[in-house]
């Protein structure tokens, strides 16, 4: 077990973090409420975590170039520096853009290619940042009969299968304000926005994610179990099972990273994942990650944020190496380190002639 | 007649001049300069550094309607013509979009609300103007960098254009290219205070090199200014005010002459036009700072006048000072100020209070349209 003392909390790593992160050439990124964990390897093959603040960071989407980040009321775009710009770290991920789209409940964000999309639990519905607008609503589920700004189903998660929005979790099937309250217990479905209702007999599903086969991996929450969904057939297959509130989902080659919360603290009371004793798995992270192998559902690490930190609620995996590095908007590093835009061609008038 | 932050406070006239206190800031009117923002139908943008952004327009008795916001350092601004507006800050841009519909009023009564919708990092880069080019892209001046430029989803900026001189963008202030003038939608002059290539090496300039520049040519229009800034075109004829002699005037572009059309006590800079009046920003030097040393120190000496900070409207047709809008306290500077043709009494959502997260506007039209884009289809 590895530990990083930080400013006020501690991170400890279990063994198998340091070698999986070195193996994937990966860097995590954990949304923790108010700020953003980046965990990697060092030149000198030690776990390095750095801490970032980052007002309300939520759920996490890494999409090839950039990272989006929910923060309290927006919705931030985090994109890489050139590389000579990255003052010293071997890549950084720079805050370019802002969007302001209110509390609307972002529970979930992907990167389609129109753009980004984003799941509103308020509005029960996904929707796209709207120029002038908070949002843009786009789809709603079949059983939605109202746009409304109550939290009624409670809309969960979004997938984007080849660049389109393809499937949805969501926490029930209610059309009544706060209905989801009452079905959460196996009420939860996995819709496909074509409309079909893809498995149900869910509990607190949230963060679906199409693997390389078209499968759809998820999180059932209030279970604490990651799930792969045959579309096809609608097969619900269980490949790992934790007494833990799980949030925030990001997948790497076959391995999944699951974002771990509080057990004895659940949203709303009943859930399954509540009812385990907590000193039956004193080595379980209480809040933190966790690497789990999709095919074997080995765990193959586990990340533990020890004091008060918060629920993780946004998991991101950045590949390309274990030292990347992001700024806050807030901080120095994006105030002084400035990046150009190069695509477009510089108009430099002539010398004068006169 | 006290207000305080983000409270659409009016101030009610019965002396001479209208007073109002806001953060330990106060606001001092000229008499006859609510009636003229009515008169004229505009209100106007502006911020005072460090923390101010304001807008002032006129409730429905006439009386001046002061709305101030807390933005770090404003710079640039720019307005539309209807419901957006720019604004430039210490290392960021702004686009404030107007939520409320044609006709609707808020709750209380202000003719538009600017949400904050977007903001772009731009790292400390030192923007100055700020102008809409005619596709409604963001144009504005990269002080630091030494070029204009333009907001970026990627990246801090996208360099657009850069001085002949200068070996093209990149960090350090060597100019001090400050002002641009838009023509016709297109960028078409800039001001710098020197066009040298050292790093810094423009403040020696300050007293008497500033030039205007053609930005199609590179060529020189005029020179021999001090601290020129905020180029405008109207009305068929390029204005700049001239912050070191404390005159706004007219270059005559064919004869490479400054004309001047109007003095005023302080460091002229930040320019909007209402009609054939001239609504300047002034700013007041200080003993050592960058604004001192130059001709405008013996200008307001022989003249007896102290420096202020707030704004100057000038009858363009006159020269002459008819009235003012000026900020007393411990702020001593202002970047731009720009107008909102027909807009009466402006509210912006500011970034402290609740309402930026929780003052939601989503259109509720229900069923939705498919968006195939996303992947959401029938």
């Amino acid at each position: 077990m590895t530990t990083v003392r930080l400013y006020s909390h501690h991170l400890a790593a279990s063994e198998g973090v340091v070698p999986w992160l070195v193996d994937q050439q990966v860097t995590l990124i954990l949304a923790t409420g108010n700020r953003l964990w980046v965990v990697g390897v060092d030149h000198q093959g030690r776990l390095e975590v750095t801490e970032r603040p980052f007002e309300g960071a939520g759920p996490l989407s890494w999409s090839g170039d950039r990272l989006l980040v929910t923060g309290l009321w927006r919705l931030w775009s985090l994109v890489e520096a050139p590389a000579h710009r990255t003052d010293g770290y071997e890549r950084l991920l720079l805050p370019q853009t802002a969007h302001t789209v209110g509390s609307v409940g972002m529970t979930d964000v992907a990167v389609t290619d129109a753009g980004p999309v984003l799941v509103s639990s308020m509005f029960n519905c996904l929707a796209v940042p709207d120029p002038v607008r908070s949002i843009r609503p786009v789809w709603t589920p079949p059983w939605t009969t109202a746009l409304v700004a109550e939290n009624r189903c409670y809309l969960t998660g979004v997938a984007v299968d080849n660049g389109r929005a393809a499937y949805l979790t969501s926490a029930s099937t209610s059309d009544v304000s706060e209905g989801w309250k009452d079905e959460v217990l196996g009420g939860g479905v996995l819709v496909a926005t074509d409309g079909r209702i893809v498995a149900g007999d869910l509990t607190l599903p949230r963060n679906p994610r199409v693997g390389p086969g078209g499968e759809v991996v998820l999180l059932d929450s209030g279970t604490g179990r990651l799930l792969r969904v045959d579309p096809a057939t609608g097969i619900v297959e269980e490949l790992f099972r934790v007494p833990l509130l799980l949030a925030g989902l990001d997948l790497c080659g076959p391995y999944a990273v699951l974002g771990a919360g509080a057990p004895t603290d659940p949203p709303v009371p009943g859930l399954p994942v509540a009812e385990v004793p907590v000193a039956d798995h004193a080595d379980l992270p209480r809040q933190g990650a966790l690497i789990v192998d999709r095919a074997s559902g080995r765990l193959v690490g586990s990340l533990a944020f020890q004091g008060l930190v918060g629920p993780v609620e946004g998991v991101a995996v950045i590949p390309g190496g274990t030292r990347a590095s992001l700024a806050s908007p807030r901080g120095l590093t994006a105030q002084t380190q400035v990046s150009l835009d190069a695509e477009e061609e510089l108009f430099r008038p002539g010398p004068s002639e006169s | 007649m006290t207000g305080s932050a983000g409270d659409n406070t009016t101030l009610d006239g019965d002396g001479e001049e209208e007073q109002a206190v806001f953060d330990d800031l106060e606001l001092v009117a000229s008499e006859g300069f609510a009636a003229w923002l009515r008169a004229q139908d505009v209100s106007l943008a502006f911020g005072t550094p460090p923390m101010k952004l304001w807008l002032i327009g006129t409730d429905d008795a006439g009386e001046l309607s002061v709305f101030d916001r807390e933005f770090d350092k404003v710079m640039g601004l720019a307005f539309d013509g209807l419901n957006r507006l720019w604004v430039a800050n210490r290392y960021e841009v702004w686009r404030f979009e107007n939520v409320l519909p044609p006709g609707m009023l808020t709750a209380d009564g202000h003719d538009r609300l600017f949400h904050p919708r977007q903001m772009y990092p731009t790292g400390d880069v030192n923007i100055h103007d700020l102008a809409i080019e005619g596709d409604g892209r963001d144009l504005w001046v990269n002080t630091r960098f030494g070029c204009l430029a333009s907001t970026s989803e990627t990246a801090s900026f996208v360099p657009r254009w850069t001085p002949p001189f200068l070996p093209g963008p990149q960090a350090g202030d060597r100019c001090h290219l400050n002002g641009l003038a838009m023509k016709d939608g297109e960028a078409a002059w800039v001001t710098c205070v020197s066009p040298v290539t050292e790093v810094d090496r423009w403040r020696d300039g300050r007293r008497d090199q500033g030039c205007v520049l053609d930005v199609d040519s590179g060529e020189v229009v005029v020179t021999g200014l001090s601290m020129p800034h905020s180029p405008r075109w109207h009305d068929g004829r390029l204005w700049v005010a001239n912050a070191g002699t404390g005159e706004l005037g007219v270059v005559d572009i064919e004869r490479g002459r400054f004309e001047p059309v109007a003095f005023a006590p302080g460091f002229l800079r930040g320019l909007c036009f209402v009609g054939h009046y001239a609504v300047v920003g002034s700013s007041k030097p200080r003993r050592g700072d960058i604004y001192s040393g130059l001709p405008l120190d013996d200008a307001l000496e022989s003249r007896g006048l102290e420096p202020h900070l707030g704004l100057f409207v000038i009858d363009t047709t006159s020269g002459e000072l008819v009235e003012w809008f000026l900020v007393e306290g411990r702020v001593r500077e202002l970047f731009d100020v720009c107008a909102l043709p027909g807009v009466r009494r402006p509210a912006a959502v500011g970034l402290i209070a609740d309402d930026v997260r929780s003052d939601l506007w989503v259109d509720l039209t229900f069923p939705l349209p498919a968006d195939a884009a996303v992947g959401v289809l029938p």
